[in-house]
């Protein structure tokens, strides 16, 4: 199973990749991966890993199991780092050769004084930036304490890794700035979770060396001070110290005895006596502090940075999860799992074809001598009255016309036959006008009645298309939408006869 | 239960993929104004999670209405036989393929498809649709007129007198200019023409509805986080102590001007998509509004804010905060901090309309010379880029898919966007002022994401009524 981290990385991959995909493309892709984990809307987190291992396609290793292992890596790394530390810190202070015993106060202060500061400091880095904008001056103190957190070490070993990682997980973590919410949080805990990490280590570290000189050393301790502090007020704050473990290890707990007769002071003069006990002290009596500071470093050093540790992880942990629930892109990927998919296109692409384009088309108007009568066809009542249309032939063309024959509209294909079959048999003028309404498309019936026409006519007369366009109830020129589709369509069937005029406008 | 389908027929060129292209919200669908672009039939089938509701059939238009009704008119004996002679005339004439487009529409019919007959109300009425009427009537299908007025509705009440005589439900329907719910009313009174349709249709109109305001909350998440990314921009990058400063800084403003564009623009991209508007194309260098460069004196007067609405919101961004003090105060400071908080809002207000963009040269002990530009501080710009991208989803989400002409977004549009309500204005400022100070980022977000939402579904709707 990848860690949330990888899981994290690789999500931001991929819903960048995604980014570039067509929506469509991703609402079919994501509907089916939400049909095949239905059984998993109730656990976003791992609907969503489920979702990424069915589309990511981010390389093998991918990038955030790259970065994993790297995580791990420079884990591992920080807690040897703490171990030898902590080792190190250990044989300083309780380097002992024979002169001086170990000063007691010098162990607690650098292994717990120093501990409280820095647990103080680690509280304070923990607080939630609701809370930090609240106190004065505590975002600048909160960056300050993380930037001299030794998580940092964590940068300077990202400079280890290949340069094709590292150029694309800046990639990446600059993407996040943008979306800090997210990554800002993951990145806090990522830095205090590796501090956490090298802490405990160096207590461990600490431990280790102390019982490593415990056992194969002879140690002596006693506590020294410039202060004016008696033995009983020492000995009551051991105690108290020792309240933790007093009931399960009593002999961790200093005796009066044994904190009255360690006292040391380094001037070496005077005789021994109750001013200078140490000095007569048996030596066996002053290496029994150990039982007492090494469990003040594991209660006071170990116990508190394995659960600091734990925290850390734990709250790591979450702000991973946080982060993947959260990332930028995330809830259209769950809109697109578990949504209803509605959809109301067609499934194919096929079935229509392009529409002949208007402009690359010259079509010339038929030059007509004028003073002529002419017969004239009115398709499906194009026009006005039979009477009116004569009129306004006359006043609009030029032409007298002589018979006004219908066809099409009511009329029926019979009608439609004599009609061919009076006309082709007449002989009046040099053209038949076939008068037609523009806006009406010229359906086959009206092109079969025209090819009809033009096979029975003997001699070679015209037939000229006349597409009237109409201006409220008056007759008009036909827009050039109207009068392109007419030219179109009997440019189609390629009979010379057939001609398109157009109406020009009133002057 | 057989699924309801509805075959769209008519005289060729009068709107019928019009139609099927707004009610099945497809693009694709080929409009042309040469008759006869549709040849075949062509299936929509509206799905809820694969379950098909309802199918609107495309087919093309009647091309020898009064020869086929002849043909049937001789086998006629009596009405109750109409439908087996309609069926015999597509059995007859289909191989001989001498009624091609005849014998391809009517095939849906004698299938059980309902009848959607489509006339274009902006033309006179014509003799010629009697025919097809009459085989319509033939088929003995649940019927529906549908006036598509394309252009002007000038001949509209001519054609429900004619078509009343043949159809028991005329509705007109504007095809390329119909509001969402008006196309929600037609598929209801589809399933008026059968009862067993009734049902489904009613559940493709609530999938409809859900999946509309799913659409309004896509797009506000996109120009959510468009506004997010837009308002933290941050552009750092190393300068080269041999490069002149003012040519570094012009160059890295250029640069900052053109990642918000290019962030608004993939929001603009992205809303498109959600409405399936992909194919539209968007005038951006013409136009005057959205056209003009997102900086340009005009935009920021037609969409942002007046300077005394910028100080008035200054004021309350800032006495929000001297609220808080005073709330924390435990109101022994007597308002003070209110009044402070707007004072300094104000002064803020005014400073920050002065640029658009801090950009300066950092020197920096280990990282060196890096020059910088700050994210926008201008108040102005958040309402600039919601202005722009409330006017590009009023258009792209009020266009119908029969609509094929360029997406042009025009000083029209802008008046058609009505001014935001104070409350909201106020809210939505809010949201910046916290994107802007990078505090809680993610709950201003959430809240952004919903008040553009309800702005959306309000400015959608505005532009049906």
């Amino acid at each position: 199973m990848p860690s949330k981290l990888t899981v994290l990385i690789d999500l931001a991959g991929q819903l960048r990749q995604d980014e570039s995909r067509p929506l469509s493309d991703l609402r079919d892709r994501d509907y089916r991966i939400g049909q095949s984990c239905a059984h998993l809307k109730k656990s976003p987190s791992r609907q969503l890993e489920s979702w990424l291992m069915h589309v990511a396609d981010l390389g093998d290793p991918s990038l955030g199991a790259r970065c994993s292992k790297f995580q791990r890596i420079s884990v591992v790394l920080l807690i040897v780092a703490g171990i030898v530390a902590g080792w190190l810190a250990a044989r300083t202070v309780l380097s002992y050769d024979g002169s001086d015993p170990v000063n007691v106060v010098d162990v607690l202060a650098i292994f717990l004084g120093a501990q409280f500061l820095l647990l103080a400091g680690l509280v304070f880095t923990m607080l939630p930036p609701d809370l930090l904008q609240k106190i004065p001056g505590a975002e600048g103190l909160q960056d300050l304490l993380r930037s001299i957190s030794p998580g940092n070490l964590r940068t300077l070993l990202f400079k280890w890794l290949p340069a094709s990682v590292r150029s694309d997980a800046a990639d990446l973590l600059s993407r996040g700035r943008y979306h800090h919410v997210v990554f800002g949080r993951v990145e806090k805990w990522g830095i205090i979770f590796s501090a956490q990490s090298f802490a405990a280590a160096f207590y461990a570290g600490a431990l280790a060396g102390c019982l490593y000189l415990i056992v194969f050393s002879d140690l002596a301790f006693g506590w020294s001070t410039t202060l004016e502090a008696d033995a009983e007020g020492i000995h009551q704050l051991t105690t108290v110290m020792s309240s933790p473990w007093a009931p399960l290890v009593p002999h961790a707990v200093p005796s009066l005895h044994l904190v009255r007769h360690s006292r040391h002071f380094r001037m070496e003069f005077g005789p021994p006596g109750p001013e200078n006990p140490a000095r007569d002290a048996d030596p066996e009596l002053l290496g029994e502090w150990w039982p007492f500071l090494v469990a003040c470093m594991v209660f006071y050093g170990l116990l508190p940075r394995l659960l600091s540790y734990g925290v850390a992880r734990w709250r790591y942990q979450a702000a991973l999860h946080y982060g993947i629930l959260h990332a930028p892109g995330v809830s259209d990927v769950f809109d697109r799992l578990n949504r209803s998919m509605v959809r109301t296109r067609a499934d194919d692409s096929v079935g229509s074809r392009p529409g002949v384009s208007n402009e690359d088309c010259e079509f010339p108007d038929p030059v007509l001598a004028s003073g002529q009568r002419h017969m004239f066809i009115r398709w499906a009542e194009a026009g006005q009255g039979a009477d009116r249309f004569h009129d306004w032939a006359l006043a609009h063309l030029g032409f007298t016309s002589g018979n006004v024959f219908s066809a099409g509209g009511s009329a029926s294909i019979q009608e439609d036959e004599q009609t061919i079959e009076s006309i082709a048999t007449a002989e009046e003028g040099s053209a038949i006008f076939f008068v037609c309404s523009a806006w009406e498309p010229p359906v086959a019936e009206c092109m079969d009645f025209l090819s009809s026409l033009s096979s029975r006519l003997a001699d070679g007369r015209t037939i000229v298309i006349l597409p009237l366009g109409r201006s409220g109830k008056d007759i008009a020129p036909p827009s050039p939408n109207n009068l392109s589709q007419w030219q179109h369509r009997v440019q189609q069937i390629g009979d010379p006869r057939l001609v398109v005029k157009r109406i020009e406008p009133e002057p | 239960m057989s699924v309801p389908v509805f075959a769209v027929v008519g005289h060729p060129n009068k709107g019928k993929s019009s139609i099927v292209a707004t009610l099945a919200y497809d693009d694709s669908v080929m409009i042309g104004s040469e008759p006869g672009t549709t040849i075949d039939c062509r299936e929509y089938p509206m799905r809820v999670d694969g379950e098909v509701l309802y199918v609107l059939t495309d087919t093309p238009g009647f091309q020898r209405a009064r020869k086929a009704l002849a043909w049937m008119t001789e086998r006629e004996t009596n009405a109750a036989e109409h439908p087996d002679i309609v069926g015999q005339f597509v059995s007859e004439h289909r191989p001989l393929d001498d009624f091609p487009d005849e014998c391809r529409l009517l095939q849906p019919l004698l299938d059980g498809a309902g009848v959607l007959y489509v006339v274009d109300g902006s033309v006179p009425y014509g003799p010629e649709y009697e025919a097809e009427m009459k085989i319509l009537r033939w088929t003995g299908r649940p019927s529906m007129g549908l006036i598509n007025p394309i252009g002007s509705a000038e001949f509209v009440e001519s054609w429900r007198a004619a078509l009343g005589q043949y159809f028991s439900v005329v509705r007109v329907f504007d095809a390329v200019h119909s509001d969402f719910q008006k196309r929600l009313d037609l598929l209801s009174a589809f399933g008026e023409l059968q009862e067993s349709w009734r049902a489904p249709l009613a559940r493709a109109v609530e999938a409809l509805k859900n999946d509309r305001s799913r659409k309004a909350e896509q797009s506000a998440r996109y120009v959510a986080d468009s506004l997010v990314d837009m308002l933290t921009l941050r552009i750092e990058e190393p300068h080269a102590r041999f490069e002149s400063e003012s040519r570094a800084k012009e160059n890295l403003l250029k640069k900052f001007k053109e990642r918000l564009s290019r962030m608004e623009r993939k929001a603009r991209d992205r809303v498109e998509e959600v409405y399936e508007q992909k194919s539209a194309h968007r005038i951006e260098t013409e136009l005057p509004l959205l056209d003009h460069d997102l900086f340009s004196s005009e935009t920021w007067k037609i969409f942002g804010l007046s300077r005394i609405q910028l100080t008035g919101l200054g004021a309350v961004g800032g006495g929000a905060i001297g609220g808080m003090v005073d709330i924390a105060a435990g109101g022994t400071s007597f308002l003070l901090g209110t009044v402070i908080g707007s004072a300094t809002g104000v002064a803020a207000s005014f400073a920050a309309q002065r640029s658009l963009s801090k950009v300066k040269i950092l020197n920096q002990p280990i990282a060196g010379r890096r020059i910088v530009a700050e994210p926008v501080e201008h108040p102005n710009f958040p309402h600039v880029v919601f202005g722009r991208a409330r006017l590009h989803h009023a258009v792209v989400s009020r266009r119908t898919h029969a609509q094929r002409d360029d997406m042009s977004i025009d000083e029209a549009a802008h008046s058609e966007i009505s001014a935001l309500a104070a409350d909201r204005l106020r809210r939505l400022e809010v949201c910046f002022s916290k994107i802007r100070k990078k505090r809680k980022i993610g709950e201003a977000t959430e809240d952004m994401i919903e008040l553009i939402r309800d702005q959306f579904t309000d400015d959608t709707a505005a532009g049906g009524s």
